[in-house]
């Protein structure tokens, strides 16, 4: 009996031993073992709570359709445009998985947030979204986690890793990464190279380290003082600003590390010394000649003003304006601009700061998110559209760092950008530095977010346009905006 | 006895003069003949009660003859050129009813029997249509497959297809305007029909929404101009045709003329409720772009007001929806 018993658990710890040491090596090595919910990653990945993992079991008998919405860029090169490269990552993606459909639904560029936000907030969102990052849309609960994908060898070059930190955190909340990172658009100013230097700008260093509100002034006094006598419609302004909107203000604020205007307890950020500061700049520049008037209206002369020599600096601007300066130079080339004015040479300038401050790069960041389904699709679609994902993702951003001078958020990618505005590549770099060293600005809360763009429409873009047409001052701007503020923001003169 | 006869005769050449007088008066008061229809041409029943369509683009059913100041324009051009096809004028077709026009007129009317009076009347235009006649058979109603009606004109090749659906059910040669008073080009419709007062315009008009002129598809009383940039811009058909699609083609029928490149200008600034031919241009210029300003009507609209949104945000300009000195130079115009 003692024997039997003896072989017995002889036999048992032989076997639990076995089965520990097989568990332990396939976690080392998941590839020993197929996909399923008993591998052991499958396991450990649910023990953390992720249901959406890489170790999924994909059916291959099962056919599978994924829904993508994204934005109808219209940007064609010799007939390719976008529907094109989502038709190509489809087709790639075939390849390696024959049972899945790929629908898409292309938006206009202003179309696609509210439209997502729309379908999370009725639980019917497509697959996968690429669009900016919107961390309101996680408090739903549809949208999968994906750090889970970008962990340990197997990851590959989708490896956290591999993508720029400040991209990549851009998409963290609560320790998990929600997004895959596709490219980074950088809010800058724009410069006519020429014009400053014979302002006396050095604009390399200006590239390379920023300027303050008083490096503008100093050069709005100079460009002044050259143009004594000169009759007004050929005069040179040192800066012409999108006054018409928020952008000016938002990223003036954010280059003075402002950001949004609300803080995360709901009270009003935009007050204060960083307010006064960004507008007694702004009204100092206009009493020193450096707008073009009406101020107010400015921005829509902007391009005008600019490509014919007579502004200095222009903004805030964007890969859009990137694009423009790439369309107008091939037109000029090919000789379908010949009196365009030769004497502009456009380079990308950062947002100025408070004197007392340094340069913070205003950047956003664009992102495919996966949506589950509750009640349908399950996680095996789920984790086909991961990976899709990450393929769409990285293919757009490429395709864009050519046609757009975004920077793809793949550290690898990054050079792609290069050749854009000019040939010796300094502004490209700039975006590359700024986009390493710039933050996102999101509000974590989809009720912030609404009264975030509340506090804007209803306090301050009224107390903005009034300053802009010159009847208020910097000095009074705090109080006009504490006494519009709608009702729940404190700060200021209102209280909740 | 003698004062009796002078009388008598007195009396009777003051009779004799009324009588003259009378009938002089009489004779020229009395109606036109009626004109005579060339061959192929039926008498056509025309509905009733209707409302009478003017067109306004330029074609006219004036009579043309001598006069001080000489009588100019397109119809005028037209006849010297029609005259010298005929061999009967040898001067330049400048548009001017002058001397060696009349004469050539003249010489023209004693040629076919009219009288040379130098005036040209419907009935003389009629009698010029010696040119090419039209040989296209006649459509059957089992011939015409199902699917919307749409129209494509194509001035480059001047011809006119009838669609339904993507099918082509029937293409038609046709005349256009010269070269200083072009057929527009864009997207139209159809907006009205009508019986037209026929002469220049045929049996058949058919008016398109132009904003900028009462552009139409027409027939005509000069069949030889078919196959011709002949017309002050509207689109001529032979009548035969106009009078078949007439009938196959309802209100509302999109027409798209295609050929080339919208010719306006953008000179000023232009936002909703603006039409004309610069806001064609304008749409032309967006859609190149690739964002979508709807049809090229020439009409400043909702659609147009947002593709102006879409690009000014595209490329983060100030998003006014309307178009000036910044929108030029994002569409390449500067």
């Amino acid at each position: 009996m003692r024997r039997i018993r003896t072989v017995i658990l002889a036999t048992s710890a032989v076997v639990v031993l076995g089965f520990v040491v097989a568990v332990l090596a396939v976690f080392a090595r998941p590839e020993l073992m197929p996909p399923g919910p008993y591998h052991p990653r499958a396991l450990y990945c649910r023990l953390l709570g992720y249901a959406v993992h890489p170790w999924v079991r994909v059916d291959p008998t099962k056919l599978y359709t994924l829904r993508v919405w994204s934005t109808r860029w219209p940007l064609f090169r010799g007939g390719y445009g976008y529907d094109d490269l989502i038709d190509e990552a489809a087709a790639e993606f075939r390849r390696v998985y024959p049972n899945v459909e790929v629908e898409y639904v292309l938006l206009r560029l202003d179309e696609v947030g509210p439209a997502i936000a729309e379908a999370v907030a009725s639980t019917t969102p497509p697959d996968i979204c690429v669009a900016p990052f919107e961390p309101s849309l996680v408090e739903s609960g549809l949208v999968v986690p994906l750090d889970v994908f970008m962990r340990g060898k197997e990851a590959g070059d989708a490896a956290a890793e591999a993508f720029e930190p400040r991209a990549l955190q851009s998409l963290v909340l609560d320790g998990r990464i929600w997004a895959w990172p596709a490219w980074i658009s950088v809010q800058s100013w724009a410069g006519n190279a020429e014009l400053l230097r014979q302002a006396g700008v050095d604009v390399k260093r200006v590239m390379t380290i920023g300027w303050s509100y008083e490096d503008i002034l100093t050069t709005a006094r100079a460009m002044a003082a050259r143009q004594v006598g000169v009759e007004d419609r050929y005069r040179a302004y040192a800066l012409v600003l999108d006054a018409g909107s928020m952008s000016t203000l938002d990223t003036l604020m954010r280059a003075a590390g402002c950001g949004l205007a609300l803080a995360p307890d709901g009270s009003l950020a935009w007050r204060g010394a960083p307010l006064a500061s960004v507008l007694s700049f702004l009204e100092q520049a206009r009493e020193e000649g450096a707008f073009p008037e009406p101020a107010a209206r400015m921005g829509e002369r902007m391009l005008e003003l600019f490509w014919t020599g007579r502004a200095a600096v222009i903004g805030p601007v964007g890969p859009g304006f990137a694009r423009h300066v790439r369309e107008r130079q091939e037109r000029v080339a090919q000789g379908k601009l010949p009196y365009a004015y030769k004497g502009v040479e456009p380079v990308l300038l950062p947002i100025p700061h408070p004197p007392d401050g340094a340069t913070n790069s205003c950047i956003s960041v664009t992102s495919a998110m996966v949506f589950k389904h509750p009640g349908r699709g399950g996680e095996d679609a789920a984790r086909l559209a991961v990976e899709f994902a990450r393929l769409l993702a990285r293919k757009e951003a490429l395709w864009l760092a050519k046609e757009m001078c975004v920077v793809p958020a793949h550290l690898a990618d990054r050079e792609q950008v290069l050749g854009m505005i000019g040939p010796d590549g300094a502004s490209e770099r700039f975006l590359i530095g700024a986009a390493a060293s710039g933050t996102a600005r999101h509000h974590r809360s989809t009720e912030l977010a609404r009264r975030e763009g509340e506090v804007r429409r209803q306090a301050i873009a009224p107390a903005l346009a009034a300053f802009w047409e010159g009847n208020l001052r910097a000095s009074d701007f705090d109080t006009y905006v504490s006494r519009n503020l709608p009702d729940g923001v404190y700060g200021g003169a209102k209280r909740n | 006895m003698s004062g009796k006869p002078r009388v008598y005769r007195a009396l009777a050449c003051f009779a004799a003069a009324v009588v003259v007088a009378v009938w002089c008066a009489a004779s020229s008061a009395a109606p036109e003949p009626a004109p005579e229809r060339a061959a192929g041409q039926e008498s056509i029943a025309r509905p009733r009660p209707h409302k009478v369509i003017v067109p306004r683009c330029g074609e006219t059913n004036r009579r043309l003859y001598l006069t001080k100041p000489p009588l100019k324009g397109h119809d005028v051009v037209e006849l010297q050129e029609r005259l010298r096809t005929l061999g009967f004028f040898s001067g330049k077709a400048d548009g001017v009813f002058d001397l060696s026009t009349d004469a050539a007129v003249r010489a023209f009317q004693r040629a076919v029997d009219l009288e040379p009076d130098g005036v040209v009347t419907p009935d003389m235009w009629l009698k010029m249509a010696t040119g090419p006649a039209r040989t296209l058979p006649a459509l059957a109603a089992s011939e015409i497959p199902e699917g919307e009606r749409k129209i494509v004109v194509d001035v480059t090749k001047l011809t006119l297809t009838l669609y339904a659906g993507e099918k082509v059910v029937k293409q038609y040669p046709i005349a256009i305007g010269r070269w200083h008073t072009p057929t527009p080009v864009g997207e139209f419709a159809i907006i009205e029909k009508d019986y037209a007062p026929g002469g220049a315009f045929g049996s058949r008009w058919m008016g398109l929404n132009v904003p900028w002129g009462g552009y139409g598809i027409h027939g005509t009383n000069r069949p030889w101009s078919i196959g011709s940039a002949a017309s002050a811009g509207c689109i001529r058909m032979f009548n035969e045709d106009v009078e078949e699609l007439f009938e196959l083609v309802p209100i509302k029928t999109r027409v798209f003329i295609i050929g080339y490149e919208p010719e306006g200008e953008i000179t000023r600034e232009l936002g909703p409720g603006a039409t004309g031919q610069d806001v064609q241009a304008l749409q032309y210029h967006l859609r190149r772009k690739a964002f979508d300003a709807g049809p090229l009507d020439g009409r400043y609209g909702e659609r147009v007001e947002a593709a102006v949104s879409e690009m000014q945000k595209f490329y983060g300009v100030p998003v006014t929806g309307r178009v000036g000195s910044n929108e030029l130079y994002l569409l390449g115009l500067r």
